[in-house]
């Protein structure tokens, strides 16, 4: 249940993330998938480092057996419940992880080349494109990327956000 | 720095792995039925061959599985990985 004072990780990074043309994506229902595929009720994405969308969920590939299911529009009770429906007869784990990572999303065309400074992974737009995720480390933590169609949503620790926005920040100088 | 491909990401740095030591050395089938000196055998005596070795990798800071590589103590080379209980391409 949503509290209405409720306050989301990252509202004291508000400025420092205007300046790498980034806002945060509070309050995302997070949820947490465990299941062997296939699964017929659920078109769950089996290449890995890839999400798939229906419209209300996401749902992002964070290994073999494991994915991330996220909603803007479903609260999260609501989101794993219909995951807990759709996997009704398969051994399963559903559990709301909501809290476990403060999300927030770069909008600016040079987003990726902010991002490299501070992260191994190849992000050339040949490779790292719409439809790609990736868990890997961003400024020395561990985090959860998301390429979307003009955007990209970063996942870290909560803890960890201030260091990570500060770090990706120092490149743009 | 490595390049280590994990089986389900691909290759990725080496600073997102951790290892795991000698890989294939299973659990004992009658852990009572062992004397102390193979009780000691399995818990600490490993191989150290000059040349390949199969070995247990983790992708700690990616997908979070564990695999089975063929590594060279010599040069450092990555021959293949594999999902564990598969077994590598020749
Ligand atoms: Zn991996």
């Amino acid at each position: 249940m949503r509290v209405e004072r409720a306050r989301s990780p990252l509202v004291a990074l508000e400025g420092d993330l205007a300046r790498i043309g980034a806002r945060e994506v509070a309050f995302l229902a997070q949820v947490s998938v465990r299941v062997r595929p296939p699964v017929d009720a659920l078109e769950l994405p089996t290449e890995p480092n890839t999400w798939a969308t229906d419209g209300e969920r996401e749902l992002l590939w964070l290994g073999p057996d494991e994915w991330l299911a996220v909603s803007e529009t479903l609260p999260a009770d609501q989101l794993a419940g219909r995951l807990e429906r759709a996997l009704a007869g398969a051994p399963h784990a559903v559990v709301d992880v909501s809290a476990a990572r403060a999300v927030f999303e770069l909008r600016g065309g040079d987003r990726l080349d902010l991002l490299s400074a501070e992260c191994g992974l190849d992000l050339h737009p040949r490779v790292w494109r719409p439809g790609v995720c990736a868990q890997t480390l961003l400024a020395d933590v561990d985090a959860l990327l998301q390429e979307r169609e003009g955007s990209t949503r970063v996942f870290v620790r909560p803890s960890f956000a201030a260091h990570v926005v500060r770090r990706l920040s120092a490149g743009i100088g | 720095m490595l390049l280590i491909r994990c089986p389900w990401c691909g290759p990725r740095d080496e600073v997102e792995f951790r290892y795991g030591g000698q890989a294939g050395i299973s659990y004992p089938s009658d852990p009572d039925a062992l004397s102390d000196e193979e009780w000691a055998d399995y818990l600490f005596m490993r191989d150290n061959p000059k040349g390949e070795f199969r070995e247990r990798w983790v992708h700690a800071h990616g997908c979070r599985r564990w695999f089975n590589a063929v590594r060279s103590t010599v040069t450092h080379e990555i021959r293949a990985t594999f999902p564990i209980g598969e077994e590598p391409p020749a």
